[in-house]
């Protein structure tokens, strides 16, 4: 089916009312204002270096550029601050602290108030990033606040968002409010991939073809799974103490099970290439794991050279996307296919471009909502082209059985006179031969048609034949059928043998003819007639039946 | 590798990665996080006052409490004793009503004072009443102020702990609803997103926008009915409100839906349902607004509504065994992809109906809504959405099947089945596409006789003509044979010299077979560029072509002697 501009136009503008609605709808119920004032405490930081070098006034985003070299594990990174005079008469004084690498204790007026393990680093395993609330039950403003990190892995910078003080559920929702996003997103993606998952394996024995579902739905969780573990929202669902592992894992599974996608969705010649990529990247995301898991690198410190593996992924789709769409090679359904992988890929580019524009032009290593913002809608725009897809199956339904039944109307007609041809006629004398009913046959035959063809041109003897097959189909029967069974001969079975139905067809259709003859005066149309039926003959043996109509043709 | 093994390899990756999960979770121990103190559930002890009018003393969860009118207060005083818990709270749901928390008399929280007396419906509360460092031995009192009719049934559970404790604890408690609530939302809203096109493509696919609206019910129902909206959200009414507009959209979307999918009069009755659904939602909704009756006090026509809704379509899938409602579907698998989704619509409606009953039943029999559950009405949504996923699934697996077959089955419908060129039925499709298309292109009609006979041609010749035009002609032609020894060539795109130098090398692929094989074939043929009467149709040029084949053919005629009729 065919649409106009306008059809389309109208249907961008109801995407585009249909996403404001969702929208705004989403921005107008989740609003949520703290009760009383959270607190950011972004300056007057006092930092105490592992050397004993001390910084004063150190605001935290400063804090990378006033460190220099880098941090080594197990390094101490002492941080205190004079509590201000607006810290007084909270209810329930929090303070939220998030940062990378490290375990951390906090002392109010050198008073232990909390702590992470009992200090030792190497039972602490990996700690990517992590979100404390600590509780400051009885603070009075003025009192110091101190928070001592033992460096987990070796940084160029420390990694840290200035600490917040606020009430403890107004820190925590606000926390959730802030992620709502990620936290909505990642959850759906694992859930989505999950059913799907479940749904495919289910049926898979009885269609072998959904088998690729599998990998869109294990890339759906493995997205899902690494959103909600990074942007730390996991724990309000589980809690567990390798929240970085699984961060890191999920994210180095994304490339090989991406390639392998694409090895899926492509056809004989990227198949094998893509295919070869996925192992590739397989093999060394695996070592990358392996060395992890064995404490000899850790997935942070080889992360440049995964993303270097998926920058590459990335721009080797593009570039033969980009070559496959100008030549044309793509199917629609393999374009709609691939549009989610490609806007992923996408994401992930500008991603990577805002990482390094943030660390090279800003130089700042702060957590913000931005990288994740991109890199979510990337992943959630892979799994609404899936469900794309499935919709797309879903509204051809209808037009696609429509076609069907014109094709299968081909398969039995004749194209030029849309009588049945010649192999249903074979058919129908199966089925007489075969069956127990009576019949009987009428066949026509239409005199010199060949001397119309040479003389008038196959134009002229078109006409006459369609205009004739259309006079026989009309006139056939209820009961019967009407065959085209050679070039210029035609017959019609009915499944009865009472005399009279045929005599009466013989005499419409030569009706018929005289109001040719009056119309078409230069064409003489001339048909003969014979009629048999089963009861003069062997009743299982149609084709005799048939020859004796034939033989019995005479002009009427 | 072979075939087998490669269609088993993301069968493998999807079990390992399942397996890998599982072990990270396995070796967290303890999904839940740790409590740091213990958390104390607060049921005996309390002094109880209704209407500054002491009652019975019982445990809170035995204790049956008259339903309340509008500014009825309860109040529970409590003297809290045992080891101090720092950071310590006491947590409770507060059902539209007012909140006040004192401990030894001075005022530590207050809740819900505005919704009293503004008309508004007043929200469910979640009620975290932060405690001071010296808790201890002091007396806590709270009191409940009812802000509507029948605001509640009965009070509590109370909990005493961590703050930190009890939150994580009150989302722990909703996982599941949590997860599933937040899926199926936003599997609805990304519908949302896609039916504009759908719509376009096919108008019926209006069912999909309220199946959609279904799913979307089916969410948020599940998070509001657990206050999970209470966390992301600082008004509290907008839980209660969702809660219960969600209530409303089952029915109407379940109607919406069948008025697409059913047929003839049965379809006609759900139009009627549906219109009369979204009235009386229209309805509530002013009266909600207007502060009238609120959407919470208004449940009772609705659920009428349900009921007599379910009967239509009960009664019709009684008449199924007899008489077949749904569209004839020709393919299984189309329709098993159509009534799945149906039947985990009714599932869910079945399962949120019980629910809904049970919560009455608790609520105004047994006395205590708070224990109630809608387990039944989320597995029930999940079966929902599982069931659209099969479905969808099954289209595409009907889809690749057909595409398939419709290759197929499109080449048998036009192919000449002696000769392998195209047949007639292609040639008519040919005319036809091009009746549109600005594409220049040539035909070539070709007549095939024999020579002295001018009668037919045996098999072997028609066939072994059949390749000499394929060798004559480009590979990009479409050679079609009509009738017994006629053909057609269409080329799209193609110089008359190329035409020519076809027409030549056709001549003598001809000549060269009757030299071999001591044949007597006689070729003629006539050829029309649709660039010479660019005004006409497709059928019109091979018309031209056929009109100047007959002027060959009688030319050649005439050579073998043979008279030309006038």
């Amino acid at each position: 089916m065919k649409h106009s501009f306008r059809d389309t136009l109208i249907t961008v503008f109801f995407t585009v009312v249909m996403a404001v609605i969702v929208a705004a709808t989403l921005v107008v119920i989740f609003r949520y204002s703290p009760e009383e004032k959270i607190i950011t405490l972004e300056e007057g930081w006092t930092v105490q270096l592992e050397d004993g070098e001390e910084l004063r006034d150190v605001k935290i985003k400063d804090l990378p550029d006033r460190v220099e070299g880098d941090l080594k594990r197990g390094e101490k990174l002492v941080l205190s601050i004079g509590l201000p005079e607006e810290t007084a008469g909270y209810s329930t004084p929090t303070i939220f602290e998030s940062s990378h690498h490290n375990i951390a204790k906090a002392y109010l007026d050198d008073k232990l108030i909390f702590s992470e393990f009992d200090g030792d680093i190497e039972k602490a395993g990996f700690i990517s990033r992590k979100d404390n609330y600590i509780d400051l039950s009885g603070v009075k403003p003025g009192d110091e606040f101190r928070l001592e990190y033992v460096l987990t892995e070796t940084v160029t910078e420390p990694e840290m968002e200035a600490p917040k003080f606020g009430n403890y559920l107004d820190l925590q929702r606000s926390f959730l409010i802030d992620n709502v996003y990620f936290l909505f997103a990642g959850l759906f993606l694992i859930v989505f991939g999950l059913f799907f998952m479940i749904v495919s394996l289910i049926l898979q024995p009885l269609f072998p073809e959904i088998i690729g579902q599998l990998t869109s739905s294990a890339i759906s969780m493995i997205f899902g799974v690494y959103i909600i573990t990074s942007t730390r929202v996991s724990p309000i669902f589980f809690h567990s103490g390798h929240t970085g592992d699984v961060e890191y894992v999920a994210f180095y599974l994304i490339a090989p099970f991406m390639y392998y996608l694409f090895s899926q969705i492509h056809e004989v010649k990227l198949k094998k290439l893509y295919s070869g990529l996925s192992i590739l990247t397989a093999v060394l995301v695996v070592i990358f794991i392996a060395l992890h898991f064995a404490d000899v690198v850790h997935m942070n410190t080889t992360l440049p050279l995964y993303y270097v593996l998926i920058t590459v992924m990335t721009i080797v789709l593009l570039v033969y996307d980009a070559r496959d769409i100008k030549e044309r090679k793509y199917s629609a359904n393999n374009v709609i296919q691939m549009a989610g992988p490609t806007l992923f890929c996408i994401a992930f580019i500008c991603c990577i471009t805002y990482s390094l524009f943030k660390l090279v032009v800003l130089r700042s290593v702060v957590n913000d909502y931005v990288f994740m913002t991109i890199f979510t809608t990337g992943c959630l725009a892979f799994a609404l082209s899936r469900l794309m897809v499935y919709f797309i199956y879903l509204s051809e339904t209808d037009q696609r059985r429509e076609e069907f039944n014109a094709l299968t109307h081909k398969v039995y007609h004749d194209a030029l006179t849309d009588a049945f041809n010649r192999n249903s006629y074979a058919e129908a004398i199966r089925d007489m031969n075969e069956g127990n009913e009576n019949y009987g046959i009428l066949s026509i035959r239409m005199e010199g048609l060949s001397n119309i063809v040479n003389v008038k041109g196959h134009g002229k003897s078109d006409e006459w034949l369609r205009s004739f097959g259309k006079a026989i189909v009309i006139n056939t029967p209820d009961n019967g059928g009407a065959f085209r069974t050679d070039a210029d001969t035609f017959a019609i079975i009915v499944r009865d043998n009472e005399r009279g139905p045929l005599e009466h067809v013989v005499e419409n259709l030569n009706r018929a003819m005289r109001v040719m003859d009056y119309n078409e005066p230069e064409i003489p149309h001339v048909i003969t007639c014979g009629i048999a039926y089963s009861d003069e003959g062997n009743r299982s043996n149609a084709a005799k039946i048939a020859e004796l109509a034939d033989s019995r043709r005479t002009r009427t | 590798m072979n075939k087998i093994k490669t269609e088993m390899i993301p069968g493998i990756m999807a079990v390992i990665l399942i397996i890998i999960a599982g072990l990270f979770f396995v070796a967290g121990n303890d999904l839940n996080p740790p409590q740091r103190y213990p958390i104390k559930e607060l049921d005996d002890g309390w002094a109880i006052r209704y209407n500054s009018r002491e009652i019975k003393a019982e445990p809170l969860s035995k204790m049956e409490i008259a339903t309340p009118s509008v500014a009825d207060q309860y109040s529970l005083s409590l003297k809290l004793t045992g080891k101090k818990i720092p950071g310590a709270a006491v947590y409770f749901r507060a059902f539209q009503s007012k909140v006040e928390a004192y401990l030894d008399g001075v005022l530590v929280y207050s809740q819900g004072s505005d919704a009293l007396g503004s008309g508004r419906m007043p929200g469910r509360t979640l009620c975290f009443i932060p405690l001071p460092d010296g808790y201890i031995g002091k007396t806590l009192r709270i009191d409940i102020t009812a802000a509507e009719k029948g605001a509640f049934t009965s009070l509590g559970p109370f909990l005493l702990g961590n703050q930190q404790d009890l939150f994580h604890n009150f989302l722990s408690e909703r996982q599941l609803p949590h997860l599933f609530g937040t899926f199926l939302t936003l599997f609805a809203l990304f519908q949302f997103l896609v039916i504009p096109y759908l719509v376009m493509k096919n108008k019926n696919m209006m069912k999909q926008f309220f199946s959609a609206l279904l799913v979307l019910a089916a969410g948020t129902y599940m998070l509001a009915f657990y206050n999970l909206f209470n966390i992301y959200v600082s008004n509290p009414e907008v839980n209660t409100f969702l809660e219960f507009l969600s209530i409303y959209g089952i029915p109407s979307s379940m109607s919406g839906y069948l008025m697409f999918e059913m047929k003839g009069r049965i379809s006609k009755i759900y139009k009627l349902f549906t219109l009369i659904d979204f009235l009386l939602l229209g309805a509530v909704l002013v009266l909600h607004f207007t502060n009238i009756i609120h959407i919470s006090q208004s449940l009772m026509p609705m659920y009428a509504l349900c009921v007599i809704e379910v009967i239509p379509f009960v009664v019709s899938v009684g008449q199924q065994v007899r008489v077949k409602n749904y569209r004839v579907r020709e393919d299984p698998i189309d329709e098993a992809a159509e009534m799945i989704p149906v039947m985990g619509m009714m599932v869910f409606a079945g399962f949120s109906f019980i629910d809904m009953a049970y919560f009455l039943y608790a609520k105004n029999v047994l006395r205590d809504e708070a224990d109630a559950t809608i387990i039944l009405a989320a597995i029930g949504g999940m079966l929902l959405a599982m069931s659209q996923m099969v479905s969808f699934l099954l289209q595409g697996v009907s889809f690749l099947r057909s595409e398939k077959s419709r290759r197929e089955l499109l080449e048998s419908v036009h192919t000449d089945k002696e000769t392998g060129l195209s047949n007639r039925a292609r040639f008519e499709q040919e005319m036809k596409d091009r009746r549109t298309s600005k594409e220049p292109y040539s035909i070539v009609c070709v007549h095939l006789d024999h020579k002295g006979k001018a009668g037919k041609n045996t098999d072997k010749e028609i066939t072994a003509f059949a390749d000499i035009l394929r060798e004559a002609f480009p590979k990009k032609a479409i050679i079609c044979r009509l009738e017994e020894g006629e053909f057609v060539v269409i080329v799209d795109r193609i110089y008359e010299q190329e035409l020519s130098v076809a027409a030549g090398s056709l001549d003598e692929r001809v000549a060269e077979y009757n030299k071999k094989h001591k044949a007597g074939l006689q070729v003629s043929y006539g050829a029309a560029m649709s660039s010479e009467d660019t005004a006409r149709g497709a059928y019109d040029i091979y018309l031209l072509a056929d009109n100047r084949l007959f002027g060959m053919l009688h030319q050649n005629d005439r050579k073998r002697g043979v008279p030309v009729e006038a």
